[in-house]
């Protein structure tokens, strides 16, 4: 952690109920649970780029939203510089931390020009003096590398890359000392996509933002963060800094993930260990671990009783949610059997 | 070396549009075995897509096409209109979900083609279905023969649609980011079962992405579309390894990789050109580093430059350092 | 990597719906003009009775000759235009207002406020539209102001149904998220950014609406319920003109089509509408 902690997720968990039909209340059926988040905790210190990984519906775009407020969490909190965010967050703590979507073709509303809306915030906000809104858009533009001329067009005349730069541009607007980006780069093409990790990397050195980068692709996350979390069904499964995760992951699913990504450098494969199967249902999560019916190494035990995310004999910043993290499985350990097809 | 079962000469490919005509197309000729598997990576607008249609026999009503394409020496008809060549051609698309007809049973999607195209009777042919589910790792497939597509996962989804894909027993498979919209340890599953198909069944697949390690993970060969011209193509050590052209040299440099750490990414500068009026010379000269004037003259065509790989830079020399 | 790429095949397609857009506008523009010069261009009084010309055939004292009263059927339809097309018009404004605000509210809000909306919408749909109209009516008197309250009562359900959908999916649209996120006002969000992409989809039901009360009144009027004689209007004179059809055509056809023309205009406004405000 670069400087002393800046935000602190606090036990952070999140459900969302399934709507119920009158069918339902009238058969008292329950609305279906889904959890989304499950008490998922972490320091972020100032300064800091902390990855999150995971596949679809692990939870992290939850998280996402749950940090920046627009979820309320339904459980735990979120702190900042020490002090609990309140339930309804007030108008001057929403400015601290800012979020860049997926989608730069969504996120921009189609009606305003990318000025009007970058003046928008500025004076709603009231960050400068009315008479320096402009000049100030201008400048943000600048800051993330476009024209001043870009301010008199509309979304749609703009390229995936520059419109995602207006989206960055419009976040920092408000001047956040915290900016998660949630899968910035993943709907760009290829050849654009280092244009936007670069600047998001060139703005956190210059302007000491502290960056939280939501991401599905491990080689994103390698490429800019400090500190990767990675996370499967709504919990953190194992957390380290990058070095440590990328060179000696100890959780299975960090395992698998890495052996699954597909790389340019490597070219043979670690197949035993990548994993068979698709994650199981949100709305039905497995007992125990909720990783063990995929898991190659899951025991009785595994079935039963859930891993505490627990830190590692002599480091206490490389932390994982598994029994066999620190300590192998003992010679008598018998893996877990089940149908042939789960292992293709 | 068998004879290829696919052989794209010369294709060219123009839609017309309310702008001009689009050149989407622009003199692309590949081989692929059969066995084999062969990557076209390109970014969208590279004209990947539209090379794929013409392959289907399936060019949209406002394209024009010249050049031949042929699948097991019988040529497929560009300008539309029914075909023996293009019943050896089947296609997985990038959304499993939208691919498959949600209100039909995925063992009647899979069984359709055996009974309609192959003949085979009722029974005959989910006996095949379900020969096929087990083939491309459904788990249970009594079962799940009998479950619509929504009650199955994204990962189950693009199983089916491969069996699909191979029910009408093909020469060729197409893969059209058959990936992209699927999980990393899913993703790789898929990868597998595709390497696995193609050294059972002797099919050759073309492997259509963005990605480039995918293409690396899967395909032994590799062509770079950039601008509806294939740019270098060659076996994955040499393109990706020894690259001879700038583009494909940008692009490996763009990316990030798992493998590798913090080194620097450069991104390309600029954007694709118009295909309304791409103009003469290489299509990549307003974005290349090493272009000279005689770069922007002429036509570009692939050149081997070697025993893996060819390019279409007249400056390859001059790069054969340069990865 | 600034440069900026103006798609101009989306502009194309424009091109060729806006002459949808002005086909239309011209042609509404045509009855408007004539509405509004109604007594300078036509010579005659549109109440005044003339015994001695009675259902008068075409000629060219009277361009559309005369009805059973005598009095000129050209001048009659261009101020029954005047009346019936600001009936159309200024009954839809109540309801667009109405049943956008409220729709906007529930589809953002949800909850209880949704809930009861969606109850009214849902009740009032379950009637059939011109029957309730028509009871409404009924009730209040006939007269213009009644037809004004039935619409202001009926009218915006379909409004509130059309806005509520389209705000319910622009809530999970990323820009709408961007906006919360940037601490922005409920007002500033919905009057600001949502409503301005989803306005599209009421403006041009309110053009197909306008036809739908125009045709509505004209059939109150054909009914006796809705402007009373001797107030032109082309439903009174559809009725009126009814008795003489096997001889005097023209004085049941020619409102007829005057409807239809009218009809006509809006619905390729709405056409056209539909592609030109479209974002994308």
């Amino acid at each position: 952690m670069t400087g002393g902690p800046i935000l602190e997720a606090r036990g952070l968990s999140k459900a969302f109920s399934s709507r119920r039909s009158v069918g339902d209340v009238i058969l008292r059926r329950p609305a279906e649970e889904l959890q989304a988040l499950q008490d998922v905790s972490f320091l972020v210190g100032r300064g800091e780029s902390l990855g999150i990984v995971g596949e679809s519906g692990c939870g992290k775009s939850t998280l996402a939203r749950c940090l920046v407020g627009l979820y309320p969490p339904t459980a735990g909190q979120t702190v900042y510089e020490g002090k609990e965010f309140e339930q309804k967050r007030s108008f001057s703590d929403r400015k601290k931390i800012q979020i860049v979507f997926q989608d730069p073709y969504s996120s921009l509303n189609a009606r305003m020009t990318i000025g009007q809306a970058l003046r928008e915030v500025l004076r709603v906000h009231k960050v400068v003096a009315s008479g320096r809104v402009s000049s100030r858009a201008v400048e943000l533009l600048a800051l993330v590398g476009l024209d001043a001329d870009i301010a008199n067009v509309y979304p749609r005349q703009l390229s995936g890359g520059q419109r995602q730069r207006v989206n960055i541009a419009r976040a920092l607007a408000v001047e956040p000392e915290v900016l998660i980006a949630d899968e910035p780069v993943s709907a760009l093409d290829v050849s654009i996509q280092a244009t936007v990790l670069n600047l998001l990397a060139s703005l956190r050195e210059r302007l000491g933002l502290t960056l939280i980068l939501i991401a599905h692709d491990l080689s994103v996350v390698r490429y800019l963060c400090d500190r990767v979390a990675v996370m499967y069904m709504g919990r953190i499964v194992e957390i380290a800094s990058t070095e440590e995760l990328f060179e000696d992951p100890r959780h299975p699913y960090t395992q698998a993930l890495l052996a699954a990504a597909p790389s340019l450098e490597r070219k043979s494969r670690d197949d035993a260990r990548s994993i068979g199967g698709d994650p199981p249902s949100p709305f039905d999560l497995p007992s125990g671990c909720p990783f063990h019916p995929r898991c190659p190494v899951a025991s009785d035990h595994c079935t039963t009783v859930r891993p505490p995310l627990e830190e590692g004999p002599g480091d206490s910043l490389h932390q994982a949610a598994c029994h066999y993290a620190w300590a192998p499985p003992a010679p008598h350990h018998t893996p877990l059997t089940r149908g042939e097809e789960n292992l293709r | 070396m068998s004879a290829p079962v696919l052989q794209v000469r010369d294709l060219q490919v123009r839609l017309s549009s309310p702008r001009g005509v689009v050149q989407a197309v622009r003199g692309v000729s590949f081989d692929v075995e059969a066995g084999h598997t062969h990557g076209i990576v390109g970014e969208s607008g590279s004209g990947k897509t539209t090379l794929l249609r013409a392959i289907l026999g399936l060019l949209p009503g406002n394209a024009t096409a010249g050049g031949a394409i042929s699948v097991s020496g019988r040529p497929v008809p560009l300008a539309g209109g029914r075909s023996k060549a293009v019943e050896g051609v089947s296609i997985v698309f990038q959304e499993p979900m939208t691919a498959l007809n949600p209100v039909v049973k995925v063992g009647r999607q899979i069984s359709e083609a055996p009974r309609h195209r192959l003949g085979l009777g009722r029974r005959a042919a989910r006996d095949r279905a379900l020969e096929l589910m087990r083939q491309v790792g459904i788990p249970d497939p009594a079962r799940r023969f009998d479950s619509y597509p929504h009650e199955l996962s994204g990962g189950l989804s693009q199983r089916v649609l491969i069996a699909i894909a191979l029910s009408a027993e093909p020469k060729i498979i197409l893969c059209d980011e058959p990936t992209t919209a699927l999980d990393v340890t899913v993703q790789d599953q898929i990868l597998k079962l595709f390497s696995r198909i193609s050294e059972e069944t002797g099919v050759a697949i073309v492997y259509v992405t963005h990605d480039l390690a995918v293409v690396a993970q899967t395909c032994r060969t590799v062509s770079v579309m950039y601008a509806g011209q294939f740019l270098e193509s060659g076996t994955i050590e040499a393109v990706f390894g020894q690259s001879r052209h700038p583009y494909t040299l940008g692009l490996l440099g763009a990316v990030p990789d798992v493998s590798r750490g913090r080194t620097p990414l450069v991104a390309i500068p600029g954007s694709p050109p118009d295909l309304v009026n791409p103009g003469e010379g290489c299509p990549f000269v307003p974005r290349c580093s090493y272009a000279r004037d005689e770069c922007s003259h002429g036509v570009f065509s692939l050149r081997s430059v070697n025993h893996h790989q060819s390019t279409a830079c007249i400056r390859s020399d001059a790069l054969a350092g340069a990865s | 990597m600034t440069a900026v790429s103006r798609s101009a095949s989306p502009k194309a397609a424009r091109g060729r719906r806006s002459y949808s857009l002005v086909i239309g506008a011209g042609l509404l523009g045509v009855i408007v003009v004539l509405a509004i010069l109604a007594p300078w261009i036509t010579p005659y009084d549109p109440l005044a009775h003339d015994l001695e010309s009675i259902l008068a055939p075409l000629s060219s004292d009277h361009l559309l000759g005369t009805d059973h009263l005598g009095r000129d059927v050209w001048t009659r339809l261009l101020y029954a235009a005047r009346l019936d097309l600001l009936i159309g018009v200024g009954a839809v404004i109540t309801p667009f207002v109405t049943g956008t605000l409220l729709g906007a509210v529930a589809g953002y809000y949800g909850g209880r406020i949704d809930l009861a909306v969606s109850a009214a919408t849902d009740m009032l749909f379950a009637f059939p539209y011109y029957v309730l109209i028509i009871a409404l009516v009924f009730s209040l008197g006939p007269g213009i102001p009644s037809i004004f309250i039935a619409m202001a009562v009926v009218a915006w359900v379909s409004y509130a149904r059309i806005v509520r959908g389209e705000v319910l999916s622009a809530r999970g649209q990323q820009y709408v998220m961007a906006a919360k996120t940037l601490g922005y006002s409920d007002l500033r969000i919905i009057v600001r950014h949502i409503l301005p992409n989803v306005i599209t989809q009421p403006v041009t039901y309110a053009m197909s609406d306008i036809v739908v009360i125009i045709v509505g009144v004209v059939t109150l009027s054909y009914l006796g319920l809705g402007v009373p004689p001797p107030t032109p209007d082309w439903g009174s004179m559809i009725a009126s003109g009814q008795s003489y059809l096997t001889t005097q055509w023209q004085l049941s056809t020619i409102p007829g089509i005057a409807v239809v023309i009218v009809g006509l205009a809006f619905s390729l406004i709405g056409d056209g509408l539909t592609h030109r405000l479209r974002p994308e």
